[in-house]
């Protein structure tokens, strides 16, 4: 009735039995030793007074449990042919109403909606997802039921307790035109697909996330749907991927929470447009031109250097939605350099992180980007075509006057400061300073009291001319570079003037 | 039979019409320029549902019984010249030339006011066009002056001209995140004051909300506007699937109001979805209905930012939508019971409702959500929800005690007063939500 590798759903939990026997400790049951899902759950690694039992696949995850114990999790099990029966044929179950307060629940549309699942012939989706299948069922009853399914085109076997996909497999046999599957959370094992086994022409999608799914056990998997457009194999520890062989029809795969190195060179036969590699230890973009793919995800993984997002613009030549939130590269930095950065070395890209970039957005961008690059603070290959691109839409960018574009923006003035005749040193400032903060900056070099002294500055003649308006930017002089500022005490004036 | 105009005003609302229309659209199988799509027959939804917001003319062309209004011709301009530019027709396009400049009195009195004539004009134009009007359903923020304004405007002149005809309005309540200008305060308490006695029922969506599902639940780093809408507009028709395609509660828009509203002053009920998931993030979820049924009275979900917990409900509807089995439905509403945190009040009307609608959701090709096969939309009518109100009528008391920017107001012929009485109408509000949500019984048990 039982068998190792059976799968079981104990209290909450699921497992898989890896040992049937007796143990030292239990005299009069027989001892199942099992491997939690959940590894917290477990207590040892089937090691029990040095003697090894069994051994689970993740240390610590396994325990002991005596048979009646499992009595009833074993008995619960399900076929799929009864799962449906109780799911969708059964009807209106007669529940106690619930009550808020005083205050009945009231459903309406429930007889329509039983009527509705009740009526297999022009159901289109079939939701049987944690309903405890362990099996197809009888051949019978499954060839019976399957007939029915006539317009079924989704069908959701996630979270049970498949130990074999050939279960599945059989599920599927009866089915003609499905077109979704979904086999999730579970822990299966796949066999080569035999000759005679049918392959499922019409699926074109199939979710198989955290099946914990070995690189042969994909490959088998993929060899029974041979037309499949959308993939997902999120969170099943792949660590390589490249013997496999995606379907060439496929365009949308999801291989997030695998444990990835480097991108999946393989996509390349396969048409894929969509590609979410997010949450994987891809550190490099290196190593293959991806022209197909339009939309990639790289969320949360361990992108670190700049040169990788410029390897993006080569690489991925036609791509318009990215996604690169979480990685240490953009996880370090203030947000909004990085988010700007970002835009400014991609000029493919109309999404980011999941928000539109306006045309306004990517102009603000990529000023910022010029100017970070011309003041060192960010850099990129001057002979790349990004950087061409840039200089060709914006002009040349540089420090101080006479620049082209925004570059004025960033000009800083150094003018000589004389005191009494004598220079006393070279002053910095932004040509938006009002006369007035220049005025008490200078009183704070000089330790003199901003009241005591006038400011002039020196014509090109060598005429001093006072600084008149207090509130005034600097700008409005026609200072530049090099031009000297004097600075004279009042007392001193009016004792020159007295003499 | 039972039409239903929509009628988007201002920036906000036009924004949110187009997202909501081109949902719309991929539901039914209407292609951007008004036909069906290749392989139909007749529109999904079935004949009853989906004439109640599209309309057929002659050439088997799909017309959205719909009107946008603004009072600057930029937004309605990219509506004009955008991927839905033939799904419209010309004349439900209404643009002025002069903005509302953030500024209630400019919507409601001056520039707006010179516009009505032509916008009722339309809207009867539409009118005509339906066998049996039920109403209208509104799109407009509260803080901008063009939705606010002319929105109140023309929900006063609706009233005058539609009689009882129900009005249901999807507000855009304002958020610093997301602000366009220091006055909203004063424009969302001088519209919510005009609008009280004629909206029928208003769904507040708070910006702020959005903003933060956008940042935690869809992983955007930094929303845009059309991130914000985009999730507004699924929440949108979720709200309205019952009345497009077949459904069981909420069948015509005056059934909002019997569910919904038990006094006609408290009808700003709280809309909270779910599953609002990224399509990265999908592989995580099961979207089992106790899972989202959950999520539903989880704050995150809310459309409004404010704790539920702390108020107590008067009505609640639970909208499914796509493939549910009965026998989820009801231990999933078996599961919220055990919940403590669910209070109903007791002497009201109204109750606890669920019904089903049998369409699954769609989502946009960009947007951020992950399609799903089935969603919840809850509308319950909390106390909780006066927390907006507070907020909002404290930020209106700190500008309005030292008069600041009144004078913008009063330079377009409002009268101070009209603030003075807004503010009391706000008060008022508040207090009936604390009477409503007090016990009755505690005074009979008392003799």
């Amino acid at each position: 009735m039982i068998e190792i590798g059976d799968r079981l759903f104990v209290d909450g939990h699921t497992c898989s039995v890896l040992f049937i026997g007796y143990i030292p400790a239990w005299k009069d049951s027989r001892a199942f030793g099992l491997e939690w899902d959940e590894p917290k759950r477990g207590k040892h690694s089937g090691y029990l007074n040095g003697v090894e039992y069994f051994k689970t696949r993740i240390p610590n995850a396994g325990s002991f449990v005596k048979e009646s114990k499992l009595l009833y999790a074993i008995q619960s099990r399900k076929s799929f042919v009864e799962a449906v029966n109780n799911v969708y044929l059964r009807g209106l179950e007669n529940r106690e109403d619930v009550f808020f307060g005083f205050k009945k629940v009231e459903l309406f549309g429930l007889n329509v909606l039983a009527s509705k699942n009740q009526d297999l012939e022009n159901l289109k989706y079939l939701d049987l997802s944690a309903k405890l299948i362990a099996s197809s069922g009888e051949t019978k009853d499954l060839l019976a039921l399957n007939f029915r399914f006539k317009s079924l085109t989704q069908l959701n076997l996630s979270s049970n307790l498949f130990k074999d996909f050939s279960e599945v497999s059989r599920v599927l046999s009866g089915i003609p035109h499905l077109r979704s599957l979904d086999i999730s959370n579970n822990r299966f094992e796949v066999y080569s697909n035999a000759a005679d086994a049918e392959q499922v022409q019409s699926l074109e999608e199939l979710r198989a996330n955290f099946c914990q799914l070995s690189t042969e056990g994909i490959a088998n998997l993929l060899s029974y749907f041979p037309n499949l457009k959308r993939l997902e194999l999120s969170g099943n520890c792949a660590r390589e991927l490249d013997s496999i062989s995606f379907p060439a029809s496929l365009s949308e795969l999801s291989l997030a929470e695998n444990c990835l190195s480097t991108m999946p060179l393989n996509i390349f036969e396969a048409s894929v447009v969509r590609l979410n590699v997010s949450s994987n230890k891809i550190y490099s973009l290196l190593g293959g031109v991806f022209p197909k793919i339009e939309a990639l995800d790289l969320s949360y993984c361990c992108i670190d250097r700049w040169d990788s997002i410029d390897e993006i613009c080569t690489n991925f030549p036609n791509m318009k939605d990215f996604r690169i939130n979480g990685n240490p590269l953009t996880m370090d930095e203030s947000d909004d350099n990085v988010f700007l950065q970002l835009i400014g070395r991609n000029r493919n890209i109309d999404r980011l992180n999941g928000s539109f970039l306006t045309e306004k957005v990517r102009y603000d961008a990529e000023i910022y980007f010029m100017a970070q690059v011309s003041t060192q603070n960010a850099t990129i290959n001057k002979a790349g075509r990004q950087w061409n691109y840039l200089l060709q839409k914006h002009g040349p960018v540089s420090r101080g006057g006479g620049s082209i574009g925004s570059g004025t923006i960033f000009e800083i003035l150094t003018v000589d400061l004389e005191f009494e005749g004598y220079k006393v040193r070279e002053l910095s400032m932004l040509p938006s300073y009002s006369i007035r903060f220049l005025k008490t900056t200078i009183s704070r070099t000089l330790s003199i009291p901003a009241s005591e002294f006038n400011l002039y500055y020196v014509l090109e003649g060598g005429t001093q001319q006072e600084f008149s308006f207090e509130f005034s930017p600097i700008s409005m002089f026609n200072i530049k570079s090099g031009d000297r500022i004097c600075v004279d005490l009042k007392n001193a004036k009016r004792r020159s003037s007295a003499s | 039979m039972r039409e239903v105009i929509s009628v988007n005003v201002g920036q906000a609302g036009c924004q949110i019409g187009n997202a909501c229309w081109e949902l719309y659209s991929l539901e039914h199988g209407i292609r951007p320029d008004g036909y069906l799509e290749e392989g139909l027959s007749k529109p999904r939804g079935g004949e009853e549902g989906f004439s109640t917001f599209f309309n057929e003319t002659g050439s088997g062309k799909f017309v959205p019984r719909a009107v946008y209004v603004d009072l600057e011709p930029n937004v309605i301009d990219e509506v004009r010249t955008g991927p839905y530019k033939d799904l419209f027709h010309p004349e439900q396009l209404i643009s002025g030339k002069e903005d509302a400049a953030n500024n209630y009195a400019r919507g409601h009195y001056t520039v707006g006011r010179e516009l009505l004539d032509d916008i009722l004009d339309r809207i009867r134009k539409i009118s005509d066009q339906c066998d049996g009007l039920q109403g209208f359903l509104f799109t407009h923020s509260l803080g901008g002056g063009t939705g606010s304004g002319l929105g109140s405007l023309l929900l006063e002149q609706l009233s005058i001209d539609y009689g009882k005809k129900s009005k249901l309005e999807f507000a855009v309540y304002p958020a610093p995140q997301v602000s366009t200008s220091v006055v909203e305060p004063y424009n969302t308490v001088l519209t919510t004051h005009t609008t009280l006695e004629h909206a029928d029922c208003t769904f507040m969506v708070d910006n702020e909300a959005i903003y933060d599902m956008c940042k935690k639940n869809l992983d955007i780093s930094r929303p845009s506007f059309s991130n914000l809408n985009n999730l507004i507009a699924q929440v949108v028709s979720s709200v309205t699937a019952s009345l497009r395609f077949d459904g069981s509660l909420n069948v015509d828009l005056n059934e909002f109001q019997t569910n919904l509203v038990p006094y006609p002053r408290i009808h700003f009920p709280l809309v909270s979805y779910a599953p609002i998931q990224s399509k990265s993030k999908a592989h995580h979820e099961s979207n089992a209905v106790s899972e989202i049924t959950n999520a539903c009275f989880e704050p995150g979900n809310q459309m409004v930012k404010c704790d539920p917990r702390t108020g107590k409900y008067m009505a609640t509807c639970l909208l499914y939508r796509g493939d549910v089995v009965t026998r989820d439905v009801q231990n999933a509403v078996a599961q919220v019971k055990n919940k403590r945190t669910v209070q109903l009040v007791d002497w009201c009307p109204t109750g606890f409702k669920i019904g089903i609608c049998y369409e699954p959701p769609t989502a946009t090709p960009q947007s951020q959500l992950s399609s799903v096969n089935r969603a919840v939309c809850m509308l319950s009518n909390t106390t909780a929800i006066a927390d907006a109100w507070k907020r909002i009528d404290r930020k209106f008391d700190l500008m309005y005690a030292k008069r600041a920017f009144v004078h913008w107001y009063v330079g377009e012929g409002m009268e101070e007063g009209e603030f003075t009485e807004a503010r009391e109408d706000l008060a008022a509000l508040e207090r009936d939500y604390i009477e409503v949500g007090a016990d009755s019984y505690a005074d009979e048990e008392e003799f």
